[in-house]
């Protein structure tokens, strides 16, 4: 480092600045979370902010709803759902678009991102007509599809973004020790994509739990998922149940969050340095 | 299978370990590889020496099996491996990045090809320990690769490609990245090693210091070709193009014409200066070639003491003086050579702008043809 100077103070005052950015962002994020959480253990029986009193009724209330119970339960199989479909459909293409770049990558590329690029709302609705032509209304795991659909990409830009970084004398290295490529690709292409991995599946699980539109569509009364279910229960100014269902969306994803990053072989992947 | 290359020392007779034929590697247009021959030595240490770009690599690689070959035959082991896939070739391999699998302990690392051998559980400790003795990294099986030093990671890499006996290790530029004093130990552990063990070594380096160092033998490669082979001695003393002489370190090059009449030979420059030499190959006479003498063959005489009687002696003006420890460098002026003459002198008793004379026994001369393409 050099003493003194222009360059000295100059670097300090961007370094100052980076840090109220930083601060701002984190500030952002964390604010609504904070105020959805705090308003969640209210007391009274209007949603309100600062809170009045403490008071874990709002949960109590919520979850003693049969209707809410079920709608949790509902949502938390689509999420595990989504998992599953995106993890069997989204890894293999990606490493088939990463490595063996067929032709028309690009054109794959731009065709994933249309589900995302799409309007929710047009997505929806196409799988409705799809869906009720089929019959299949009613049933989860159309949900879970229609969702996986629009979020697949988040997945796989994950996973490829691990796969592109992977040293691929890694392979070539395992292959002269000896290992034929399916003993390859186990030992160490796959543990070297573990980290995109498995961030690609918290996202796309958090985005199952609580993805929004296109449940609002394909859902019946009989397949209402969480955010769904509190929809509907809402009616005139929103009750503290509201909130605690939020609350519980907060805790849920932190709780998912803490629980993959803590797990010693994924905090070796996340901060391994080189 | 006939006995080897006839002419060389004319001691070895026995079937090279890997040998190319004709090899050639084409990216497109453009040949990695052009039509190398080459054939390693059972236990030797063979350097492939070049600048990057210069196709060392891809000959490792075709070895390995990594790159298949556009035209011509790899041996190994007198065995043709045109449809040897690299995982059944038994090849130790060391790559430039070391390539160690983040994600496994030291242990995991060099149990990985024992493992994909299916060898039992104690026989895998016991050869990982054994090892790890060998590479002188006990008690470290535990870490993580990336809690290594530099060193330890070179060790463990080399340890994992040796675990398994192979007969032949390819050292891709393991030592590129390291600083002087650690690549210094790490080449003379690898001398160490391929003393103690029975393995035949084909390492790649620009390092000319390193190849000359290292290996039994050498091959300079320019432009996809192998423009020489031969020991250190030879590749040093005795380079055969003018690329190889440049190549190789702190070379006096000096383009003519080579001239022959009746016992004398020597190189006329453009300036008119004759370089005597004491050997001349008759097909270059009359020829473009270049006079070869090194910087630490060249000695400073003051104007007016007497060189010996063997040696040629030229008039020049000392430009530039630098100590180095051991030699002092300077840069002598002589005027009709093209160039000013570069001088690992013993003396430094000459400063910048003293005329001097400069002078070398005119054995110490090698003249090389000009670059071509035409092969060895």
């Amino acid at each position: 480092m050099r003493n003194g100077g222009p360059d000295e103070s100059g670097a300090k005052l961007v370094g100052r600045m980076v840090r109220f950015a930083l601060g701002v962002v984190l500030a952002l994020v964390v604010v609504p979370m904070v105020i959805v959480v705090v308003a969640s253990v209210s007391a009274g029986s209007r949603l309100t902010f600062p809170p009045q009193g403490f008071s874990l009724s709002p949960y109590a209330t919520l979850l003693e709803s049969t209707v809410i119970r079920a709608a949790l339960g509902r949502s938390l199989i689509v999420g595990l759902m989504v998992v599953a479909i995106g993890l069997a459909v989204g890894v293999p293409a990606t490493i088939a678009l990463v490595r063996y770049r067929p032709r028309f990558r690009i054109g794959f590329g731009v065709y994933l991102l249309l589900g995302v690029a799409t309007p929710l709302i047009a997505t929806a609705f196409a799988f409705l007509v799809l869906y009720t032509r089929a019959g299949v209304l009613g049933s989860l795991w159309p949900i879970a599809l229609a969702i996986t659909v629009a979020n697949l990409p988040f997945l796989m830009f994950s996973v490829a973004s691990a796969l592109t970084n992977l040293d691929t004398s890694l392979e070539e290295a395992a292959a002269t020790l000896g290992a034929e490529s399916v003993q390859t690709f186990l030992f160490v292409t796959l543990p070297g994509m573990m980290p995109g991995i498995l961030s690609g599946t918290i996202m796309i699980f958090v985005l199952g739990i609580s993805e929004f539109l296109i449940s609002l569509l394909l859902t019946t009364i009989d397949s209402q998922t969480l955010p769904i279910a509190i929809f509907a229960s809402l009616r005139g100014p929103p009750p503290p149940e509201f909130a605690a269902a939020a609350g519980i969306y907060v805790v849920l994803a932190s709780l998912v969050v803490i629980t993959l990053t803590s797990f010693k072989t994924t905090e070796q992947f996340f901060y391994r340095n080189d | 299978m006939v006995a080897g290359p006839s002419g060389e020392l004319g001691s070895d007779s026995t079937t090279p370990i890997v040998e190319l034929i004709g090899a050639v590697k084409r990216y497109g247009e453009v040949a990695a590889i052009d039509n190398v021959d080459l054939a390693i030595r059972p236990r030797e240490l063979f350097t492939l020496l070049g600048p990057s770009g210069s196709g060392k690599t891809t000959v490792l690689r075709t070895i390995a099996g990594l790159v298949s070959l556009s035209e011509g035959r790899i041996l190994i082991d007198g065995v043709d491996v045109r449809r040897t896939p690299t995982y059944e070739r038994n090849i130790g391999m060391v790559f430039q990045s070391l390539a160690l699998f983040p994600h496994m302990t030291v242990f995991d690392n060099i149990a990985f090809p024992l493992r994909m051998r299916r060898r039992g559980r104690s026989e895998i400790a016991g050869r990982v320990k054994d090892v790890l003795e060998i590479v002188r990294l006990p008690d470290i099986a535990e870490r993580r690769v990336q809690e290594l030093s530099g060193g330890q990671q070179q060790r463990v890499a080399l340890a994992r490609s040796l675990v398994y006996d192979p007969k032949l290790l390819l050292l891709d530029e393991p030592l590129g990245a390291l600083d002087r004093q650690l690549r210094e130990e790490m080449q003379l552990e690898i001398v160490r090693l391929h003393r103690e063990i029975d393995v035949t070594i084909i390492n790649v380096t620009h390092d000319q210091v390193e190849a000359l160092i290292l290996s039994d033998r050498i091959g300079v490669m320019q432009e996809g070709r192998i423009v020489q082979v031969g020991t250190s001695e030879e590749i040093y003393s005795r380079p055969s193009t003018r690329f190889v002489a440049e190549f190789m370190g702190r070379a006096n090059v000096i383009d003519g014409t080579a001239r022959l009449d009746g016992t004398r030979s020597w190189v006329e420059t453009d300036g008119g200066v004759a370089i005597e030499v004491a050997e001349l190959d008759s097909a270059l006479v009359d020829k473009p070639c270049a006079a070869v003498v090194r910087a630490e063959d060249i000695e400073i005489h003051a104007v007016g003491a007497s060189p010996g009687e063997e040696s040629t002696g030229l008039s020049g003006t000392v430009m530039l003086r630098a100590f180095e420890g051991e030699t002092v460098y300077y840069e002598i002026e002589v005027t009709g050579i093209g160039r000013s003459l570069k001088v690992a002198a013993r003396v430094g008793a000459f400063d910048p702008g003293e005329p001097v004379r400069v002078a070398w026994d005119t054995n110490r001369v090698t003249v090389v043809r000009m670059d071509d393409r035409a092969g060895i």
